[in-house]
């Protein structure tokens, strides 16, 4: 599209949102065209460009949200998109969002965008905080020295929303404009003029009242980050999400479970009525429905209850301690502290966390953090790994029981994920680490109300969706495999036969594997299908009656060997097929994308053989 | 790269930094692969730097510059150079 090319109606304008990485960007770009772009508190939370529109008096706008980046020489692959887009699009307008509680280091990008383009609006995002903070700023004189409009926004309540609408459409109509930047030649290098210059600024027009104005954040901080405290507290808080999802899902989860059942029966009776042949009820019931009601009521509510709760602790500004706190770790395992980033969004969905992986700087480091992705437990998995919990928890406690199991699960998954790291960078992936440098954002507190309902429609229905798309023809494929039959055996029963041998190796059962590869395109149907494949032609047991499940389970040799067996080789085997695309799309490589198919995979393999072997060793 | 024998008093690398005193970045040494990187945060000749977070021996520790908290790892933090204290 032409930038400014005026349709018959209404003219179109493009405008671009920079700046440097967390302040604000995508709430301001949220605030601005009313979408939905996911928001968090932490460095590289925005790893591309996203596209959205407004409409103001008689003009379209075209708003662009880039990643964050600190300076236009960029060192990351998600600051050289932006600067790309940057450089290489003209737009209308060019938003530079900065944090209003630290103008000086924001202003080095403004003066480095004052130098190229005519049309910068200085925006001064979270002014709200600058307030609290004592933090008083002369925004005329700041806009005199500039020469260029200066806006105060506060994008989380949308206050100053007004004034940059104005701004932004005034400056597209080239009623008003920035004048160029020049630096005359002074023998002092390039980024010492900027420096100087945003120091020079900043003195004149920033008056800081309260030198101390983050000492609330120093003292969560102080706790946050002791060597004493820092990882005790983290894994606490890790237990506690775990804890409330597993307490908190039990109860809609059956809830949902027996609404189920009723519009079951009410299908049931209406298929009958209208005379639908026997075979199509079948298909229909047993096949289709009964697969999507599990996928829906063992999905949902700990979606629902995780995905907030992990919401607010990334609004906070947690995870970025999280990295702080463990990048010893990975420095030791010759990778790369920002991978804690890239693991807490892999907890999410291991699609997101590949594509955070643009974070990381060096390539070496990236392929790692990419090609270990896949061990965090993504959202798909967390109701297999819940489920088997409880039901080797049934016997013995209660829901704190399988809450601790599902934490060791994750717990276990962390430490795989550093042992691989280390593997890789001694082989595959020889080399030294980078470095580590990372911005600690000041804590907020995150609004509850909109975290929930953002995390439901934003990630909880999305990947439901996903799961029901695939849960539809799998369960299809399912009945169909189960009712042919070759010979009077199913020709599940031929596959799962077939693999039986290979599975009973590693502690698990011909069934389970066939489910696991059946899975491929979305592992939330895992645990259906296997359920679907042991109950036979009967058809997928009513959802989440975990008593119902493990005599099931119990009837077809399980124990609790095999049940661990299975969470291991959940944990550890090949990424979905959503995620092995993304491997594909972000390293380019063929090569890489078959490493992350196998890599877990044999991961998986040998640790299941080694508890199947010990366990039958020691049981004799 | 030529070195500078000027008798530099007072210089040291911000590892010496005491936890919460406040020093002055003279620079960053050239041989530093995050070089580029420090310097647009602000670890810039005449910035002051604040060592506010130690976390555990040989882990990254937390600097205030330019009005932000930044986490470096140790063989960052000894590239650079900063004057004594200030405050």
């Amino acid at each position: 599209m032409k930038p400014g090319a005026g349709g018959a109606a209404e003219a179109v304008y493009v405008v671009t949102l920079a700046g440097n990485p967390n302040t604000g960007k995508s709430t301001l770009f949220n605030a601005l065209t009313g979408l939905k772009q996911h928001t968090g508190n932490w460095t590289g939370k925005t790893v591309g460009c996203f596209s959205g529109e407004f409409s103001y008096k008689n003009a379209r706008f075209i708003v662009t949200d880039l990643p964050g980046t600190y300076t236009l020489d960029a060192a990351s692959a998600d600051e050289l998109a932006a600067q790309e887009e940057i450089l290489r699009h003209c737009c209308n307008a060019t938003v530079v969002v900065a944090d209003a509680t630290c103008i000086e280091r924001n202003l080095i990008l403004a003066l480095q965008l004052l130098e190229i383009k005519e049309n910068v609006i200085l925006c001064l995002n979270l002014i709200d905080e600058a307030e609290r903070k004592s933090i008083k700023i002369d925004t005329e004189l700041l806009s005199k020295l500039l020469h260029c409009p200066v806006a105060l926004t506060n994008a989380v309540n949308k206050r100053g929303m007004a004034e940059l609408y104005d701004a932004i459409y005034k400056t597209s109509k080239c009623e008003m404009s920035s004048e160029k930047l020049i630096f005359h030649q002074n023998g002092a290098s390039h980024m010492e003029n900027l420096i100087n210059l945003a120091r020079e600024i900043t003195a004149e027009t920033v008056v800081y009242e309260d030198t101390d104005c983050d000492r609330r954040d120093r003292a969560i901080d102080n706790a946050m980050l002791s060597r004493r405290f820092g990882i005790p507290i983290m894994l606490l808080a890790l237990f506690g999400v775990f804890w409330l999802t597993v307490v908190g899902a039990n109860y809609p989860s059956g809830l949902l479970a027996k609404l189920f059942g009723i519009i079951e029966n009410a299908l049931y009776n209406f298929l009958h009525l209208v005379n639908s042949p026997e075979w199509l009820i079948e298909m229909l019931i047993t096949g289709i429905y009964r697969t999507l009601a599990w996928v829906i009521s063992v999905m949902l509510p700990p979606m629902a209850i995780f995905f907030p709760l992990f919401t607010v602790l990334e609004d906070s500004g947690f995870l970025p301690r999280v990295a702080f706190n463990l990048d010893y770790y990975f420095c030791k395992c010759g990778s790369h502290g920002k991978q804690a980033l890239t693991m807490c969004m892999g907890v999410g969905c291991n699609a997101a966390g590949v594509t955070a992986c643009k974070i990381i700087d060096s390539e070496r480091e990236r392929l790692i953090a990419i090609l270990t992705n896949s061990f965090m437990p993504c959202n798909g998995r967390f109701p297999t790994l819940i489920l088997l919990a409880a039901i080797i928890a049934s016997g013995i406690g209660g829901s704190a029981l399988s809450a601790l199991i599902v934490f060791g699960c994750v717990i276990l998954a962390v430490c795989i994920t550093f042992l691989v790291s280390k593997i890789l960078s001694k082989t595959m992936l020889k080399g030294m680490p980078s470095g580590f440098i990372l911005e600690l954002p000041p804590y907020r507190k995150p609004r509850f109300l909109a975290v929930i309902l953002r995390s439901i429609t934003e990630k909880t229905l999305v990947i439901l969706g996903r799961a029901v798309t695939v849960a539809l023809p799998a369960g299809l494929l399912i009945w169909v495999l189960n009712s042919l039959t070759i010979n009077g055996t199913s020709v599940i029963l031929y596959i799962s036969t077939f693999l039986n041998p290979f599975a009973v190796m590693l502690g698990i059962d011909g069934m389970i594997l066939t489910a696991f590869i059946i899975g491929l395109p979305a592992n939330e149907i895992v645990m259906p299908i296997a359920l679907m494949c042991y109950t036979g032609a009967s058809g997928l047991v009513s959802a989440n009656n975990i008593s119902a499940v493990s005599q099931i389970l119990a009837e077809n040799g399980w124990n609790v060997i095999t049940a661990l067996c299975v969470m291991i080789f959940s944990l550890c085997h090949f990424p979905c097929a959503t995620t092995l695309l993304t491997i594909k799309k972000e390293t380019r490589s063929l090569k890489w994308t078959f490493t992350a198919f196998l890599l877990p995979t044999a991961v998986g393999i040998l640790l299941c053989f080694i508890i199947a072997q010990t366990a039958r060793l020691l049981t004799g | 790269m030529i070195a500078i024998d000027e008798p530099t008093p007072k210089t040291a690398s911000l590892t010496s930094l005491a936890l919460n005193a406040t020093g002055m970045v003279i620079t960053v040494e050239e041989n530093c692969k995050n070089k580029k990187r420090l310097q647009e945060l602000g670890f810039f000749s005449g910035s002051k730097v604040k060592f506010v977070h130690r976390g555990r021996a040989g882990g990254p520790r937390a600097f205030r510059i330019m009005g932000a908290v930044i986490a470096i790892r140790e063989e960052d933090i000894e590239s650079i150079i900063i004057s004594g204290e200030v405050c």
